[in-house]
């Protein structure tokens, strides 16, 4: 075994001391206010750039007839997406025992919540009357109609609030006992109250650890496959056209792989960072840096895959409109955009071949943000370069964002840090459970006798 | 009234350094015959339920298999009613009974009935939330979450006498021993 | 305190217009400016409101025409008595709009009062139906909140009372001095009436001038005619028996009064002879400089200079071997191979072949034209001569020369013009903005305040042709009567009003109306006999029977004349400009109303503004792409534009749009375009050689609907040939349809569907308007069009093939498929879209939320979407015009094509009432209605040997992007390729 997982000199008070200072007595420290403070700003301009678009209509945004779908789309994929890693981390790195998974998975799960927050408010922007959403929703109403069940929209209304919905309880499931270690370790009153308030009398007795166990491995097994189900429904949003460039049985595969890449990505550019800052290299150690970024590589390479899939199945279908979609992408009015992606998916993500590179955090740092970039980039030449041109050339058109669509782009970026830091202030950033758990069982933990 | 009651023993509490110790306590403890018994930890320990009396519990796992079977049946089924029942229409020419157009709804509400009801019965079963639980008036408690591994004996049991009890925890090699009373 | 009742005194103190005129006038005034229905207009466009106060039709039909307040007259509906009015049941009128002086003959649908649609007259011996994009959108002209509403002198408004006197005194004037000093500028007129009245009031002013003004005129056709026969003779052809056709820079399907009959006659004639397969297809052979909707239909085409049409005039008049001197200089290789196809053809053709000279072409050529004709024996055949149509027929240019001359000299007192604009579309080099300001007294009346109102000391508002009495003739001569179906709007005024006022009548006569006047002229013309029944039918046909004009015998023509004519030498590749009518625009009278401004033009797919036409080779040359700005120098006046490159435009040629940039046209037309007009001398009216062009650094984005003209072979537009006849293309194996074929089998549903002829269409945009004004399409503005959001719900497609010089062009009209598998339906989350039992695909636009995924999913892409509020915005009047069978869409709302949903309940509704189906043709859409070539079929599937079922059996028909297996219901009849399904090869 290479890298240790955490601290050999970490026991059950040297972890509730680490985990539990930083909300409890941490302050706010300067890196905070700043960070903060900035998405802060970002998040005043989402909360512009929404005003004006309920004022005045989607038609603020670059879209047009043929390009119907812009960034609103592309964001929530690439929000979603990103969403997915942190599921990936907790439920199925938990069903397959990988221990290396404790130390970041509340962080994964969090992050999790909020990319799904910000994922979730793009389909009701993008909408024309935004103020009708709930037409999507199976509710009883005076005109007796009902959602339309074979339009994938509506299982993406279905996929992503089970899926939001699933992720807290998971999230909150697991947070209880730490919570419980918060009040018993709060010294204000109010502090102590909050945090009592929020762990719910737990007790940690063996009847609750018992029962909280067995819920959380269920709700990993139902998270499981829910992921999967959530990113492939995603694809089919695609795939379900007859749209060329959409219309592709590889979607819902390669959307998830693509996903899980992207998350980890994000997972990382977070940790890195943090780990840094809040000085949790005892608990987030190389090795962990090392075992995600080959995620990442693995990911990586099945969505180098689906690229010369789709080249592969535009020339072989031999449909003309596939055809002109794949060229293109490759020499278009979008290939720039193409390239860039192909730059940061497969040539940077080839890098973490080498061991030097996944164990160096600044270069692993830099990595994760092309491929960030890059998975961003991959959704935008999907609904664009797709939509462009397709099968009648007297239609044809191009879209380009404009400073609306950007801004609510940013402005989510914006509420996911804003949440996060949040996050990290009040919040045990590490399960604390789970860590003393896996420093008991571990070889060199210390109760081990 | 109130004197009485605060004066009545609620239970022992005997606090561990490590779960081993603990799980020595325990046995030693239903050694004694007792059985209304309770440990505290900050994490789960391995091995604990075994000596633990009346310490299985799987109901949890049936009552999310119940809810995921619901989800599923009624997600397909609402499905079909709307579409072939309720307000049948003719969309692209697609057949009212498009099945493989249902599945993934109905896979979700399985899904999500499923996790609800495992996380509700995680609740109810422990009889959570309840903030006002006898072992909070305990000393010991508030380290129970942190690095300290706290056996409670319950009074109530029919074998309890609290000093064989308090010899026989101080024994196991407990750090300390209390008198929980509400 | 007590208004004062007398009159105000010459420099009258007064605080309130009450106290100014006394309460009486102040009604009279304010009536004036502000329009009778004012308080009708809810400013919530409410129609149950308008409803509410307009009452029962058959008042309404008394309001019309009453003004100012006089007993009501009746005039006679097209279909049912008033009787029978029903509320929300519209009402037709048949009546006539003007199109440059002459008779556009309309069927115009009336909503509680509120005419909504205009209609082709299908009874009317020339048009029999067919309408153009201009008739369609006349409507939207009358409730145009920018036209101008009350009676001004030296721009401050006049009370009725005051303008009666006041021009009662300047006809006394003008009689007292015999008519001397007094000029009166009219445009066309046909109207016998109006013609009528002009005499009249000329007989007693001997010495006055009458002077004729029309940017597209006809002077080199009267000077050719002149030249030949000696005389004005005007000619007209009848395509429906030619078998060959030779254009010289005539466009027969786009220019003239009489277009819409040529394009019919020629749409039926082909397809004719292709069904029948019993005589050759008749063909047109094009020379011309820039492309036209007849060059597109054309069987040969080329793309040659003005002068080099000329010349092939010439060689072509050789060949059939007439007199004259061919040109020295061999033809290039392509006009040699037209002129060696053409040739042939007319010789064949024989009686049956015909030869148009264009109005851009000198005399001469019109000359030879008609030499042409009479040597192919044609004469009687596929032309025939008549005397001219307008009632004062001279040379429009030489008759504005005299009177711009005649002002600038100081020498007229009184300058009286009837609705011309020659400020603004004027010969530049009559400087008549100058001239004009010269006359003593100058009195402007039209509809709007006009570049020319603007320099004249009166301005009366003219009514539109819906609102006022009147006549007019059409191309054949025959006589519309001009029946209002809604009372001024503004308090305007008509001509005839105007004149009768000018002629200053002795009292007893004061009170004869417009209407009084026009029957006066036809009591004459009906003769003796039951006038009332004459008047009866004629308003109700929309026509007056046997009013066509006679044809008369030609003298022969001197062939010694033509000796004298001699081919142009080869001009040296010095650039020439060309001055055409925008297609939309005209000569700039339509420029304020927004349909046709956003209305995509033929061949560019412009909208909003005006662009220099010029060849793929000149744009090589110079090193420009669209939209980059060129600054044009002639002499010294010089202009810029940006410029668009268009294939099959001749290689040194520029083609210039007149009617842009106008400085006072309207709201709408502000800053749009850019103004052609300061190049355009009387000399040089239709082109002008040796100019140069300089590039400019400024780029300016054109907003186009179309942006690629290739077909990217995918078989979008087919064609067949005798030899070929199928359309049928097979995509290869896929296998099959496992869906069911239709949810609903029953025989006893109707099943709608459409056909599209593409042989037939000639791409004249009536039916994009059509559609818009039965359907209340918003206009989106210039911005908007840049950002790819129109909202018609029928486009037309148009398409390149083959070399850049000189391509074949097709048009596609592409509204919704009504697929039977709609990719559309399956994707809406809400149901939106879904398919009705009778096969439309319907868009429910109360439950759409607006996602788009069905225009992604739309191959078709026909879906269009309220990006922004596009609606809201009408001004009150313009809400007049909306039809109030069709729900206006809000912003956020995906909308489409509907095959007219509203006329296939109404004509269901009809139906049952008569317990009966729906009788196939019964039911038009919109843009079947409008088709002059009848290029468009709709009907039922269900009905034994209904039209669209025919059609759909014959071999032309297909479905465009089948292999996707949509299904569509709207499909396409394949062009019939002219070379091979001619009469030689």
């Amino acid at each position: 075994m290479s890298a240790p997982l955490f601290d050999k000199k970490l026991d059950d008070a040297g972890i509730s001391e680490q985990v539990a200072h930083p909300p409890l007595h941490g302050g706010f420290p300067r890196h905070w206010i700043i960070g903060f403070g900035i998405s802060f700003l970002l998040l005043m301009l989402f909360l512009m750039a929404v005003t004006w678009l309920l004022a005045r209509g989607v038609g603020i945004w670059g879209i047009n007839i043929p390009v119907a779908w812009g960034f609103a789309i592309i964001n929530f994929v690439w929000w979603i997406g990103i969403g997915h890693a942190g599921t990936f981390i907790s439920a199925i790195l938990l069903l397959c025992q990988q221990d290396w998974r404790t130390s970041i998975n509340r962080f994964a799960e969090a992050m999790t919540l909020f990319a799904v927050a910000c994922a979730g408010v793009f389909p009701l922007l993008h909408l024309g009357r935004p103020w009708f959403f709930y037409w999507l929703l199976p509710y009883p109403s005076t005109t007796t109609l009902w959602p339309q069940f074979r339009s994938p929209l509506v299982w993406d209304v279905f996929a992503v609030s089970t899926y939001g919905t699933v992720s807290l309880l998971f999230w909150y499931l697991g947070l209880l006992p730490d919570l419980a270690t918060m009040r018993d370790r709060a010294k204000h009153l109010w502090a102590k109250r909050a945090y009592g308030l929020a762990a719910l009398g737990w007790r940690g007795a063996s009847s609750h650890w018992r029962r909280q166990k067995a819920a959380y491995i269920i709700l990993a097994g139902l998270a499981a496959p829910l992921v999967i189900s959530v990113h492939s429904i995603v694809g089919l949003d695609f795939a379900i056209s007859q749209v060329p460039g959409w219309h592709s049985t590889i979607f819902p595969p390669y959307f998830v792989a693509g996903a899980i890449f992207s998350g980890f990505a994000m997972v990382l550019t977070i940790v890195i960072p943090v780990r840094k800052l809040y000085r949790l290299h005892g608990m987030i150690t190389a090795r962990h840096l090392d075992l995600m970024a080959k995620v990442m590589l693995l990911t990586g390479l099945i969505v180098a895959y689906g690229y010369l899939i789709e080249g592969f199945m535009a020339w072989y279908s031999g449909e003309t409109a596939e055809r002109t979609m794949m060229l293109n992408r490759l020499a278009g009015a979008y290939a720039p955009a193409y390239w860039a992606l192909i730059a940061c998916n497969v040539v940077a993500a080839q890098t973490l071949w080498f061991k030097a590179v996944r164990t160096r955090p600044v270069v692993l740092f830099v990595v994760s943000l092309f491929i960030n970039v890059g998975m961003w980039l991959e959704r935008y030449i999907i609904v664009v370069t797709s939509l462009y041109q397709d099968y009648l050339p007297s239609s044809w058109g191009e879209y380009h964002g404009n400073f609306w669509d950007w801004a609510t782009f940013l402005g989510t970026i914006g509420l996911f840090f804003a949440l996060l830091y949040l996050f990290m202030r009040f919040l045990p950033m590490i399960s604390m459970s789970e860590m003393r758990e896996l420093v008991h069982h571990r070889p060199g933990g210390k109760s081990e006798r | 009234m109130s004197e009485r009651r605060a004066s009545s023993l609620y239970a022992l509490a005997a606090e561990f350094a490590s779960p081993g110790a603990l799980i020595e306590g325990t046995r030693a403890m239903a050694g004694l015959g007792l059985r209304r018994m309770e440990a505290y930890t900050p994490t789960e320990i391995e091995g604990l339920d075994d000596v633990l009396p009346e310490a299985s519990d799987h109901r949890v796992g049936w009552i999310a298999f119940g809810g995921g079977v619901a989800g599923a049946v009624i997600g397909f089924g609402f499905q079909m009613w709307v579409n072939m029942m309720a307000y049948p229409m003719n969309v692209g020419g697609r057949p009212f009974f498009s099945w493989p157009a249902f599945l993934p709804v109905t896979f979700e509400m399985a899904v999500l009935c499923a996790s609800l009801s495992a996380f509700l019965a995680f609740f109810v079963l422990c009889r959570l939330p309840r903030l006002n639980h006898p072992f909070f008036e305990s000393a010991l408690a508030e380290r129970a979450s942190q690095d300290r591994y706290i056996l409670l004996v319950e009074a109530d049991d029919p074998r309890f006498k609290a000093t064989e009890v308090g010899d026989g925890l101080r024994e196991a090699g407990a750090l300390s021993v209390e008198e929980v009373r509400v | 305190m007590q208004p004062r009742r007398d009159n105000p005194k010459p420099e009258p103190v007064w605080r309130s217009l009450e106290e100014l005129y006394g309460d009486e006038r102040l009604r009279e005034v304010t009536e004036q400016e502000f329009p009778r229905f004012a308080e009708l207009w809810p400013d919530g466009a409410s129609r149950r409101q308008f409803l509410k106060v307009m009452g029962a039709g058959l008042a309404m039909m008394g309001l019309a025409a009453c003004h100012p307040p006089r007993e009501a007259e009746d005039i006679v509906p097209y279909v049912e008595m008033p009787e029978n009015v029903v509320p929300g049941n519209p009402l037709h009128f048949a009546s006539a709009l003007r199109d440059r002086g002459f008779a556009m003959p309309i069927v115009a649908e009336s909503h509680e009062g509120r005419p909504t649609k205009i209609e082709g007259n299908a009874d009317h011996p020339l048009t029999r139906g067919g309408t153009t994009p201009q008739m369609q959108a006349s409507i939207l002209t009358l409730y145009d909140p920018d036209r101008s509403r009350e009676v001004t002198h030296g721009g401050r408004l006049v009370n009725p009372l005051a303008f009666q006197s006041a021009m009662r005194q300047l006809g006394e004037a003008s009689r007292k001095r015999g008519g001397r000093g007094l000029h009166i500028l009219t445009e066309v007129v046909t109207s016998p009436t109006l013609a009528r009245q002009i005499e009249s009031f000329l007989s007693e002013r001997p010495e006055a001038q009458w002077h004729v003004w029309e940017p597209r005129n006809r002077d080199n056709a009267l000077r050719g005619a002149m030249q030949t026969f000696g005389r004005h003779l005007e000619p007209h052809y009848d395509i429906s028996r030619a078998r060959a056709v030779v254009c010289l820079d005539a466009d027969l399907f786009g220019e003239g009064p009489a277009a819409l009959r040529h394009v019919r006659d020629y749409a039926l004639a082909r397809r004719e002879a292709f069904e029948k397969r019993d005589r050759p297809l008749p063909q047109v052979f094009a020379a011309e400089p820039t492309p036209t909707l007849t060059g597109a239909k054309a069987a040969r085409r080329v793309a040659a200079g003005p002068r080099e049409v000329e010349r092939l005039a010439f060689a072509l008049a050789g060949r059939l071997d007439l007199e004259v001197s061919a040109p020295r200089e061999d033809l290039p290789r392509d006009q040699e191979a037209l002129l060696r196809a053409a040739s042939a053809a007319l010789q064949a053709a024989g009686p049956q072949g015909l030869v148009v000279a264009g109005e851009s072409q000198p005399p001469a050529i019109h000359a030879l034209a008609h030499a042409l004709n009479e040597r192919l024996g044609a004469f009687g055949e596929t032309v025939r001569f008549t005397e001219p149509i307008e009632a004062h027929p001279v040379d429009h240019g030489e008759s504005l020369r005299v009177l711009a001359e005649a002002l600038h000299a100081g020498e007229v007192d009184q300058l009286v013009i009837l609705g011309a604009n020659p400020v603004a579309c004027g010969p530049a080099d009559l400087e008549l903005a100058a001239a004009i300001k010269k006359a003593n007294v100058s009195i402007h009346h039209g509809l709007f305040l006009d570049e020319t109102a603007r320099l004249c000391d009166w301005h009366i508002p003219a009514t539109h042709e819906l609102e006022e009495w009147s006549d007019v003739r059409a191309a054949d001569g025959t006589a519309s009567i001009i029946q209002p179906l809604i009372a001024p709007l503004w308090g305007a005024l008509s001509a005839h009003e105007l004149l009768r006022w000018l002629s200053s009548p002795p009292l007893d006569q004061q009170a004869t109306s417009a209407l009084d006047l026009v029957r006066e002229t036809w009591a004459e013309a009906a003769g003796e006999g039951d006038f009332r029944t004459f008047w009866r039918t004629s308003l109700h046909d929309g026509y007056i029977r046997g009013s066509e004009a006679p044809s008369i015998q030609p003298p022969r023509i001197d062939r010694r004349a033509l000796r004298e004519l001699a081919p142009p030498r080869p001009d040296a590749a010095s650039l020439t400009l060309l001055f055409r009518p925008d297609p939309s625009l005209g000569d700039g009278r339509w420029a304020n109303n927004a349909w046709l401004q956003e209305l995509p033009k033929p061949f560019t797919k412009l909208t909003w503004g005006n662009a220099a036409l010029i060849s793929p080779h000149l744009a090589l040359q110079m090193g420009i792409k669209d939209g980059d700005e060129i600054l044009i120098r002639a002499g010294d006046g010089e202009i810029t534009q940006p410029v668009f490159t268009l294939p099959g435009q001749a290689a040194h040629c520029v083609t210039l749009w007149t009617g842009h940039g106008r400085q006072a046209a309207g709201r709408v037309a502000e800053d749009i375009g850019w103004a052609v007009e300061p190049l355009r001398t009387a000399a040089d009216w239709h082109a002008l050689a040796g100019v140069t062009l300089r590039r400019t650094q400024k780029h300016i984005e054109l907003a186009t609907t179309q942006n690629h003209f290739l077909m990217e072979d995918r078989h979008l537009v087919r064609s067949v040939s005798a030899e070929h006849p199928s359309a049928h293309i097979s995509h290869g194996v896929h296998g099959g349809n496992l869906l069911p074929k239709m949810l609903t089998d029953d025989p006893d549903s109707y099943q709608w569907a459409m056909t599209i002829d593409l042989e037939a269409c000639v791409g004249c945009n009536a039916c994009v308007v059509a559609c818009q004004a039965e359907n209340n399409i918003p206009t989106v503005g210039r911005r908007e069009v840049l950002r790819g959001r129109e909202m018609h719900w029928i486009r037309i497609d148009r398409y390149w093939k083959g070399d850049e010089s000189n391509p074949k062009m097709y048009f596609q009209p592409v509204p919704c498929m009504h697929c039977e598998k709609a990719p559309c339906e399956i994707v809406c989350p809400v149901a939106a879209t879904t398919h009705s039992y009778e096969g439309l695909n319907e868009m429910t636009y109360n439950r759409c939320v607006g996602t788009r995924y069905c225009s992604n999913n739309c191959p078709y892409k026909v879906r269009r979407f309220n990006f922004l509020d596009y609606t809201g915005g009408a001004a009150p009047s313009e809400q007049l015009q909306r039809n109030p069978s069709v729900t206006v869409r809000m912003r956020g709302v995906m909308e489409k094509c509907t095959y007219c949903v509203q006329r296939i309940n109404r004509a269901r509704n009809d139906a049952q009432m008569d317990g009966r189906r729906i009788r196939d043709g019964e039911l038009k859409t919109a843009c079947q209605a409008s088709c002059p070539a009848e290029a468009i079929t709709f009907g039922d599937l269900h009905t034994e040997g209904s039209a669209v079922r025919r059609q759909k059996e014959s071999p032309r028909n297909y479905g465009i992007l089948e292999h996707l297996n949509t299904q569509p219901r709207t499909t396409y009849l394949a062009v019939v390729d002219a070379d091979e399904g001619g009469s030689k090869h």
